[in-house]
């Protein structure tokens, strides 16, 4: 998975892993809560999601809570909670270390 | 509902050819029903603008669809329609506003490597594979160093042309690493793929090849499992009316003695006829006669293989002829009714070219009691094979007259 192999996270897979913090989550839920948190830009389309989805299930980053038709519902586990933690911290690192560059 | 079937004018993994195909199908008011490499079904309806996307999926031969892949892209709007080779399965939406599938190049690079490297693989694996094919079909028609009797009697010809198809089809393996490759590397470079490009409007190779590859399948089975038995039994050699048979009484002379293993109602497996069918010869015959041991142990037994070329091949009658020979001198060593203290004689061959036959010669090794003569004409060939007392040489008549 480019970038996650790499330690950190892309743009769609933070938001994805984020939008789990609210809850257990469907698919439509996911982007509609990335398309409503970036206000349009961060887009994802199904196939993307789809390979985020899988990526993150085999990780054990998120797992299949319920299966209702044709949707499906996630939610995070400790270990995904863990990742993004780590990920917002290297962000928040990012920004300041840019900051102090700036001042 | 009524199905339309059209040539399938692109490669497997052409990708954005194939989606560029099926939309304008749709544009013509075809839909897919079925894909298949070499033509696809369609259903007619009214013609829509319509998006199909091709996504990489590996299936096992027992596994089932995605589901979670389906119910997730079905919640988009996008439907699965069809399925390539197991590899990839084909989505299509006539909803404006669906979403396009993929938003991350990258992402959705990750997803198609898995196929690439498979790929990658087969340009390893597939040359070898066919090396190895070629090489079994090269022992095939070498073996015994006989490749003209191997030739006619044997499935050596649609093998040899089986290897020619998958020498022909290698370049086609190299080009769907090249496809996949191209595609891998626009992903990573964060650049879309395109859904709408040019591509071939025929492609009769693909049919002409698939056909020519089922009828040599066809003709590798016919030969070497079905003709075989549609010779038919073993039979008495009175029923061989194809040509005249040398019979072993002639040349032994009035001591001979028959030797029989028959019972009543059976056929004698000591003296019979069995007819032969090959790709390549329709008519052949087997013949064993065989006499009494004599007090000095020698046993008297007759062996004749009977060809009939097809005039196409009659050319090949002398050749084989020739092959036969030797390979029944060669044989001799390995024939059971002559005795290791026999072995080690020198070969006398004899060849008589003022007969009516194009070739006509008689071997013997001295000292021993094993003889063998070979001679063709107009496409007909005849080996005979003898142990016993007699002498091939002075029956030489009776010999052409085999293939007269």
């Amino acid at each position: 998975m480019p970038g996650r192999d790499k330690g950190g996270l892309t743009e769609p897979m933070y938001y994805v892993l984020m939008s789990f913090l609210h809850g257990e989550m469907c698919g439509i839920e996911i982007t509609d809560f990335v398309a409503q948190k970036t206000a349009g830009r961060v887009r994802l389309g199904p196939g993307t999601l789809y390979t985020l989805l899988a990526k993150f299930q085999d990780e054990k980053l998120i797992e299949e809570t319920q299966v209702d038709g044709r949707k499906r519902t996630y939610r995070i586990t400790s270990k995904g909670r863990e990742v993004f933690q780590d990920e917002l911290e290297r962000l928040k690192a990012c920004v300041l270390d840019g900051e102090e560059e700036l001042r | 509902m009524k199905s339309i079937y059209k040539l399938t004018p692109v490669s497997d993994y052409d990708i954005q050819g194939t989606e560029s195909w099926l939309q304008d199908m749709a544009l013509r008011g075809l839909y897919l029903k079925k894909y298949r490499s070499l033509f696809c079904t369609f259903t007619p309806g009214p013609a829509r603008k319509t998006r199909y996307r091709i996504e990489p999926c590996r299936r096992a031969v027992d596994d089932d669809l995605p589901s979670a892949m389906l119910d997730l892209y079905e919640e988009y709007g996008w439907e699965c329609v069809g399925d390539i080779n197991r590899e990839m399965l084909i989505f299509s939406t006539q909803d404006g506003d669906a979403p396009e599938l993929h938003t991350d190049p990258a992402i959705q690079g990750e997803r198609w490597k898995k196929l690439y490297k498979k790929a990658r693989w087969g340009t390893i694996v597939n040359p070898l594979l066919t090396l190895l094919v070629i090489a079994c079909a090269g022992f095939l028609v070498f073996e015994h160093n006989t490749p003209i009797t191997n030739f006619i009697t044997s499935v050596s010809l649609p093998l040899v042309l089986f290897c020619v198809c998958l020498l022909v089809s290698l370049p086609s393996v190299f080009a769907k690493k090249r496809d996949l490759e191209l595609i891998l590397r626009q992903l990573e470079e964060g650049v879309p793929l395109e859904h709408r490009v040019p591509y071939p409007k025929h492609n009769l190779s693909s049919p002409v090849y698939f056909f020519i590859v089922v009828f040599l399948w066809i003709a590798l089975i016919l030969g070497q499992y079905i003709l075989p038995l549609t010779g038919g039994n073993l039979q008495a050699l009175s029923s061989l009316q194809d040509f005249p048979l040398l019979s072993l009484a002639q040349v032994e002379g009035e001591d001979f003695v028959p030797y029989t293993m028959a019972s009543d109602g059976y056929v004698d497996y000591a003296n019979f006829a069995r007819q032969e069918h090959y790709l390549l010869c329709w008519n052949s015959w087997e013949a064993v006669q065989t006499g009494e041991w004599d007090e000095d142990g020698t046993w008297n037994r007759m062996e004749i293989r009977w060809y009939d070329l097809p005039a196409s091949l009659a050319f090949l009658a002398q050749p084989m002829a020739k092959e036969q020979l030797e390979r029944s001198m060669a044989l001799d060593e390995d024939i059971w009714w002559v005795y290791p203290e026999d072995e080690g004689g020198t070969w006398r061959i004899t060849q008589y070219p003022g007969t009516e036959a194009d070739y006509l010669a008689v071997a013997h090794r001295e000292g021993t009691a094993f003889q063998t003569a070979a001679a063709a004409l107009d496409g007909k060939v005849v080996l005979v094979q003898y142990t016993g007392h007699g002498d091939l040489s002075q029956h030489l008549d009776d010999i052409a007259a085999m293939i007269a």
